[in-house]
This record gives C-alpha cells, structure tokens and sequence, in this order.
C-alpha cells in the first residue's frame, strides 16, 4: 500500500504541471496587456508620475497613461517582467516562485496575494468538507431507506425530491434556504462568516457557517441518494444476500453485514469523483452566502479579468482537488483490501 | 407476454409470427411510464413555443415599457412585466430559444468528440488509449465552471461562446463512459466470430459496436441536456452568461435572484425558474425511461 501511496503522489504531479501550464498559457494568449493594468492601478490609487515610477521600477519620465512615453516605459516593463519570454520560460519563471508562497500581486489593486489566498482556502476548504459529509449522510440515509422500502410513498416523495433537487439552480436555493431560514424565521444569520460587531469566537463562526453548509449539502445530496439506492437495490438481489436470508440469519444481521457494508462502500469512488464538482460549485454558495472563499474570489476574478488571481485560484483549487481524489482513494484501499492497484 | 407464453407451448412458429419488433415493444414500453410520457409532452409544448416565439406574442422580448415596470400577471401581459416594463412571457419563449440551443448545441459537441476519443481509446487500446484517457483523466480532475469561467473571461461572453465552451470542456465524461461500453463491446463473442470470419473493422464498427452504443449515447445526451441548461444558469449568476438584453433562462432567474426582489415580485423568478426546472426534470424523467427500457440489465427488475 505504501507504494501505492507513493505511485499515486508521483503521477499526481505531471498532472498539476500540466493544469497549471493549460491554464497559465490560456491566461497569457488573453488578449489586453498586463502592464496597462499597472499603470491604470497605480493612476486610480491616486500616485503621482513620480510614486508610480518608484513603484513600477520604470526609469524613464512615466507621464501618465495614453501618452507617448507611456509606450517606451510598457516595453521597458515588459522586458523587465520577462513578458517578452517564450511561455514555457514565464511558467517556469512562475512556477518557481509559487512553490515558494509567492503569488505575486492582484492586478487591480495590487495587493499581494498569497496571504488572502491562504484565509480564504481554509474557508473554501471548511465549508465543501462539512457539505460534503452533509450530502453523503442524508444520501446514505435517504437512499437506503428509498431501497429497503422501494415503491413506498418514502421511495416516491424521496425520488420526487431527488428530480427537484437536480433541476433547481443551486443559487436559486442557496436563495431560498436564506429567505426560510434567516429573514422568515429569523432563526441563523443571512450571511458572511462571523458578526462583524463582536469579531466572533468559535460559536460564533459555527453559527454562521451552518446556513451554507445546509443548502450546498442538501442540493449536492441529490446525486448520492440516487447513487444509494441503485446500489443497495443491486445488492439486494445479489446471491449472498439469498444464502445469508436461507441460512437463518436475522434480517438485521442481513442488512448491517451483507447489504450495506457492500453497498455502500463504493460511495467513496463516488464521493472522489464529484469532488471536483463540488469545489467549483462552492462559489455559488460562497458567493450567494457572502463567504469568502476561493470559489467567490475566482468568479470576481473572472468578472475583473484579474487574470493574476485567476491562475493563483485554480493553481489553488488543482492541488485541493487533485489531494482530495488521493486521499479517497488511500482511504477507499485501506477500507476494502479487495482493491488491488496494480 | 403472458399470453405468448401459454401459446409458446402450442407452436413455436405462431410465436415469431406475432411478435412485435423490437422498436414497437420499446416503444410500448415507455408509453408505461407516465413520468416520461408527461416529460416528452412538456418538452414539446416548450421546444415549439420556443420555435414558433415571433407567431405567438404581439410583443418584442427586448420591448420597454416605462409604463408598466414590474407589474403582476394581466390580460394584456399573462405573466407580467419584469424591471424595465418588458413583458415576461414573451421573454421566457425568446429565452428557451437560447437555452434548449445551448444545451443542445453543447451536447452535441461533447457527445461528438466524446464518442470519438471514447470509441477509439476502447476499441483501438494502445498508444491512443493511453494519451486519450490522461487528457481525460487531466480534464476530468479540474473543475469545469472554473476552466469555463478562464474562457468565458478571455473571448467574452455570447451565447455561442457559452455553448462551445460547455461542448469542450464536457467531453471527457463521455468519452470515458463511451470507452468502457466499447470496451464490454469488443469482447463480445459475436464480434470475436465476426473478426475470426475476417470481418473488416469498419463493418464491425457499424454493425455491431454502434448499434449496441447507440442506446447509452441517446440516454446520455438526454441528460445532459438538462446538465448544460443548468450550467448556462450557473455562469449567468456568475455574471459570465449569456448577456443582458439578450434573455436566457438563466440571466432572467439571476435578475430576479435578489433577497428583495425574489421576496416581492414572484413573477420574475417563478414562471423563468418553473420552465428550466420543469425542462431538466422532464429531460431527467426522459433519460430514466429510456435507460430503463434500453439497458436489458435493467428490465430483469
């Protein structure tokens, strides 16, 4: 198993090389010049000629943007950041400094990025994991009890359910949950991360955190209380379910030991293929919720075309997703010693 | 069938001759199924209303009226008028135009290159197999919205972009679910007997591989159509979608999609939201029936 482990890290990496350098390459064909962004940055935060040629490290007189000079200081920047480079050299180039930590500076307001990047991942990661546990454990619930009572009005109201819950916008939920739950009731908060007055402890946090959780676990549910049922359903039928019922065994003994631990085991294959799904749809309800983690940020990115955020995003959500899918796969090895990789 | 039992034992040549064909059986089938028949209906009335849009409402989809912003369902607008006075109904039929096209035209390029890199990693193996599937494997593991969301932000947003986009980026899954029916395919005994015969692999293909791929494609790209009419959807809140005036399913729901307005004005969200819902439930209800009927491991139930 070791080896395994240590196969999977290696092949783990060409594919992160590979995302990145797609991605990377897409962001350097798109079209508008990098450096007009610094200029017009440094012009909106109200720097004078002067600061902005300090801080751009352009030596010539920088006027302003639109003017002749303006043209010379571009080329100078651009031979300066090595954007006249082949890509491959500027990946690299990247590529280096971001195993360091380093993710350089937003374009817009040239904030540095790592530090915000590192709260918000933790957010990212907090909220996706709890939903995650959330769609599997009304799925397992759900579509067991669908199968064991298969046809009942249980089976029907939940297949019901299940189709709403696959054509409805998760957005349009997410919505709705705070309508329900925050304005209506009035019973959680209608959004952000903690009350902004008190700063918010521990509890507080929590509280916060239960409205997304609940709708981004309920609307990711639907896939995996199908999934359940289908699977508990076929294993019904199997041949060792029959001998263990005409050996005498208890019906409860029938269900815990044959039915269900067979059944359900494979939910972790699924659970690692929807991964990426849910990590990308964490935005809708970052953004619908006022969360702010990764997914938000990626979507206001794409809005800005802050193309040096983007690729530090999905440069972020690449390594969750790709270590997320290897550590179900270690756990789904050490759970069924069936598996084999070879 | 009960009754071609009892005569099985009188003669087996009454038995072949009043058989129906397989497609009228299948087709009897799903007729069962209310939930599909309801789906098929639905899908109807919507595609067409979407076509025939200019014939069946006296008003422009882009068409503002001042005087009548946000007013509720009346004879002259049947579902009423959303925030600059255009008229809802007239809206959702132009919408539909767009969305069914995105969500077709997207499944259509997916399921086209998907069975193409699938059919041939599966049945070729090898070299091809192998630089199929880490691209696969690659595309797969990185999430779609946010590759889209890349795209989107470097050519910008028309519908035609939405579509492609989603046509591209989707594939992978079908050319891995492709890849393994060609590959259960393949090793089937009759293809065996047709290869030992020295059957061509064209002939093979079209004989015997497609007709047995032909129903999990047809499945597949009924339920995704449902997938990219609600990934349109998606990108729309996200600011990326199809863009404003030009309406959509999607952006209309978006626009409406405010903790005051959904609140107040239920005629902006719910007759948008009810179509596109009650178009991927359709589309869902429509690809259970037809798996159900298709897949023969399923009928023993």
């Amino acid at each position: 198993m070791t080896q395994y482990i240590i196969r999977r890290v290696l092949v783990a990496f060409p594919m992160l090389i590979v995302i990145t350098y797609i991605n990377f390459a897409l962001m350097r064909l798109a079209p508008g010049d990098p450096t007009l962004f610094m200029f017009v940055t440094a012009e909106t935060q109200g720097m004078t000629p002067q600061q902005v040629r300090d801080q751009l490290g352009v030596q010539e007189a920088y006027k302003g943007r639109g003017e002749d000079e303006g043209t010379s200081n571009r080329d100078f920047l651009h031979e300066r950041l090595g954007l006249n480079d082949p890509i491959h050299i500027q990946y690299f180039r990247w590529l280096g400094r971001v195993v360091q930590g380093d993710f350089g500076r937003a374009m817009r307001t040239a904030e540095l990025i790592g530090p915000e990047l590192a709260v918000r991942v933790r957010v990212t990661i907090r909220l996706t994991v709890l939903a995650t546990l959330l769609s599997v454990g009304i799925g397992v619930v759900a579509g067991s009890l669908s199968a064991l009572y298969q046809y009942s009005a249980f089976d029907n109201i939940v297949s019901f359910i299940t189709y709403i819950l696959i054509s409805v916008p998760g957005f349009l939920l997410a919505t709705w949950v705070i309508i329900i739950f925050a304005i209506r009731l009035g019973w959680f908060p209608a959004g952000g991360m903690y009350n902004a007055r008190t700063g918010g402890d521990f509890w507080d946090r929590v509280y916060y955190l239960i409205l997304p959780v609940m709708a981004m676990g309920i609307s990711g549910s639907a896939g995996l209380i199908r999934w359940t049922r289908t699977s508990v359903l076929e294993t019904m039928r199997a041949d060792y379910v029959t001998v263990a019922r005409a050996k005498g065994l208890k019906e409860r003994i029938v269900r815990s030991r044959h039915i269900f631990r067979n059944a359900l085991l494979p939910i972790l294959t699924i659970v690692g293929r929807s991964i990426p799904f849910v990590i990308g749809g964490s935005a809708f309800f970052e953004i619908v919720f006022n969360y702010p983690g990764v997914g938000m940020w990626t979507a206001k990115a794409a809005e800005a075309k802050d193309f040096s955020i983007m690729i530090a995003t999905i440069t972020v959500t690449a390594v969750l997703v790709i270590l997320s899918n290897l550590i179900v796969d270690i756990c789904y090895c050490w759970v069924d010693p069936r598996v084999t990789y070879s | 069938m009960t009754a071609q039992n009892e005569n099985a034992s009188d003669t087996a040549q009454t038995l072949t001759i009043d058989r129906p064909s397989l497609a009228a059986q299948n087709f009897r089938l799903f007729l069962q199924n209310p939930g599909a028949v309801g789906g098929v209906i639905f899908m109807l009335v919507v595609t067409v209303s979407a076509i025939l849009a200019p014939w069946l409402t006296p008003w422009e989809p882009h068409e503002i009226d001042v005087q009548a912003i946000r007013k509720p369902p009346s004879v002259d607008h049947w579902l009423g008028t959303d925030l600059t006075g255009r008229d809802m109904l007239t809206r959702i039929l132009y919408g539909g135009r767009v969305s069914l096209l995105i969500g077709l035209a997207a499944v259509i390029i997916r399921t086209v290159i998907g069975l193409i890199v699938g059919s041939l990693s599966g049945y070729f193996g090898g070299v091809i197999d192998f630089f199929g599937q880490r691209i696969v494997d690659i595309m797969i593991v990185f999430p779609d919205i946010f590759f889209l969301l890349i795209v989107i932000a470097i050519i910008g947003p028309t519908p035609w972009t939405l579509l492609i986009a989603l046509g591209f980026l989707s594939w992978p899954f079908d050319a891995r679910i492709f890849r393994s029916q060609v590959l259960s395919i393949r090793e089937l005994d009759y293809i065996l007997a047709a290869r030992s015969i020295g059957t061509t692999t064209g002939r093979i293909v079209r004989q015997h591989v497609t007709p047995n791929l032909m129903p999990l494609v047809l499945v597949n790209m009924t339920l995704n159509i449902g997938v990219a009419i609600i990934a349109e959807a998606g990108i729309s809140f996200l600011g990326l979608g199809v863009q404003p005036p030009t309406p959509s399913w999607g952006n209309m729901i978006t626009s409406a999609n405010n903790l005051s307005l959904i609140q107040r004005f239920w005629w902006l969200w719910v007759p948008p939201g009810g179509v596109l819902v009650g178009t991927v439930i359709s589309l869902n209800l429509i690809g259970d029936a037809l798996r159900d009927i298709l897949d023969p491991r399923w009928r023993a139930s």
